[in-house]
């Protein structure tokens, strides 16, 4: 047994030896010292033939055995006890127990498992959002360098275009939620999901391939969710059954969805961001913006063309209300009116702001 | 056993003499993987996360080089990121059960995957934040639960550094129970005092 990690052993000696980890402890299939030195770790050897012997290593290469054995403060009698105690009832297994208890080894060691897989990193994604046309204007919010596409009257397809760090298809399905229901949708080699949002709100989700905790109740919630907000009540049956498909790889589930919903093609589950973008560069009507934040953001959606007049002319008004409310803080600084006047332009200012960003919910 | 130490890729030498200016000793460590500072614990009984971290912040600013604190107890564990714009936790429940609702599943995970992209590009290994955001305690069915400190382990492999950090900590006693652990006093302080009082 040596005290490191079969990462820690792998990175500075030899992984093949190790056959079970537990708490940072792992047992070789030989004898530790080389690896202790070379990990600087605490090694120690337990054998048990016909009597028990123990030889431990320090870091250093040293060696000590039997009852000099290096143990934890005070285990050096439990050590003694494991070495010569007789009894019927002291078993073997008990005998190694107390052994590793002494020298503070994890008796999980005595009956390796494996080593976990080092974490790895899940296959690359692609992800788009399905939105309403209020998306064209709106693109600017997400905060992502990013294209939008009209695919037709009633739809638009937004999706980063891979340069500078992207925001999640979910949260800019969020951000692009307005009157009409969007739809976050992602695939890789692994794993293909989808998220419905209402507004600012995620209503229904599902996954194939993931982790999502995916249960008859939810497909079934989704799919109806699907069909209606995408128009198609009577597929919904249809939808369900795909949702609960296994015999299909994620991705192409996805676009069987993509299809079975009446989607404009667009590549939902089959393009790569980069074909996408390739794509998107020759549709007529698409719009590219940049990364952006803050007031940057919300002057772009309000000067452009695909922003609704009425949100327009509300954010007009949102603006001149707060510099009459500034106007009127300084006024009151200077003694002129009451502070009470300033707190109500504050939240005349602050009610108009909300309803320019309000999303309404979708009436089903 | 909990954890409190801090890990980074700084030279040993400039990191010894970060412990030494700042105000809070402990004992460094100079690892094939990288340097392993363990800090003495503050004065008080109980300590948050922010206090913990004040002489690793004060670290980072001198080294330059950004570091994960690795804190640990039975209940959570944290590694926070500190580098020059701030503090980037990321933290590990015991009990953790992840939302039951596939919608907000999927956005929390989104959201977490998203956090792990940037703070892996953050620590200068852009290329990890995948294999970082894999690590999760989500229970599997027919699984034990993952150890906390194991996940901590786990950071440390996506980092390639040295997870012997884990389970160290100067908050349960003084050994640092690490092999050639060098122990920095700070430096006492300037004799502003000293000379003030001299001249009088």
């Amino acid at each position: 047994m040596v005290r490191a990690s079969a990462y820690r052993i792998g990175r500075l000696a030899d992984v093949s030896a190790v056959i079970g980890e537990h708490d940072g402890w792992s047992r070789l299939d030989r004898d530790p010292r080389s690896t202790g030195a070379a990990t600087r770790a605490f090694a120690c050897v337990l054998r048990l033939g016909s009597r028990l012997e123990v030889v431990t290593y320090s870091p250093d290469g040293s060696s000590r055995s039997s009852f000099d054995a290096r143990t934890l403060p005070g285990g050096d009698t439990l050590l003694r006890q494991a070495l010569t105690y007789e009894d019927a009832r002291y078993t073997r297994q008990a005998r190694l127990a107390d052994a590793c208890r002494a020298l503070g080894v994890p008796v999980e060691l005595l009956a390796p498992t494996p080593s976990p897989a080092p974490a790895q990193a899940r296959a690359p994604r692609t992800s788009v959002v399905l939105a309403g046309p209020e998306a064209l204007g709106d693109a600017g919010l997400t905060g992502q360098s990013a294209w939008t596409v009209p695919l037709s009257p009633r739809w638009c397809l937004h999706f980063w275009d891979g340069a500078g760090r992207e925001t999640t298809a979910v949260t800019a399905a969020l951000v692009l939620g307005g009157k009409r229901p969007s739809v976050a949708w992602w695939w890789s080699a692994d794993e293909a999901g989808l998220v419905v949002a209402h507004g600012s709100k995620a209503v229904g989700g599902h996954e194939w391939g993931g982790s999502a905790p995916v249960t008859g109740d939810s497909t079934a919630a989704v799919g109806r969710l699907l069909a209606a907000d995408l128009a198609v009540p009577d597929r919904a049956l249809a939808i369900v059954g795909l949702l609960r498909r296994t015999d299909l790889t994620p991705a192409g589930a996805l676009a069987s969805l993509a299809e079975t919903l009446g989607l404009p093609a667009a590549g939902i589950g089959r393009a790569t961001t980069a074909s996408l973008v390739e794509w998107a560069t020759g549709v007529p009507g698409a719009v590219h913006t940049p990364a952006m934040t803050g007031m940057a953001a919300f002057r772009y959606a309000m000067r452009s063309t695909g922003t609704p007049p009425k949100r327009r002319a509300g954010g007009a008004i949102a603006l001149a209300l707060g510099l009459a409310t500034g106007g009127l803080a300084v006024v009151w600084h200077g003694g002129g009116v009451s502070g009470w006047w300033v707190l109500v332009g504050v939240l005349i200012t602050a009610g108009s702001a909300w309803g320019v960003g309000r999303r309404h919910p979708v009436r089903q | 056993m909990s954890t409190y130490a801090l890990v980074t890729r700084a030279p040993a030498g400039v990191v010894a003499a970060a412990v030494r200016a700042g105000r809070t000793g402990g004992f460094v460590v100079e690892d094939p993987l990288g340097v392993i500072v363990l800090f003495d614990p503050p004065g008080r009984t109980y300590a948050s996360t922010g206090r913990l971290a004040k002489p690793a912040r004060a670290l980072v600013r001198y080294t330059g080089a950004p570091a994960w604190l690795l804190l640990c107890d039975e209940e959570l564990a944290e590694a926070v990121l500190i580098d020059a714009e701030g503090e980037w936790p990321l933290r590990w429940a015991r009990d953790w059960e992840p939302p039951g609702d596939p919608a907000r599943y999927l956005a929390d995970r989104q959201d977490r995957d998203a956090y792990c992209a940037d703070l892996a590009a953050r620590f200068g290994a852009a290329d990890r934040g995948g294999a970082l955001a894999m690590v999760r305690n989500d229970p599997v069915p027919g699984d034990r639960p993952v150890p906390l400190p194991d996940l901590l382990r786990r950071l440390c492999a996506v980092f390639d550094l040295p997870d012997v950090a884990v389970g160290r900590s100067l908050l349960d006693g003084d050994e640092p129970g690490l092999h050639d652990a060098g122990r920095i006093d700070v430096a006492p302080p300037a004799r502003v005092w000293h000379r003030l009082f001299a001249g009088a």
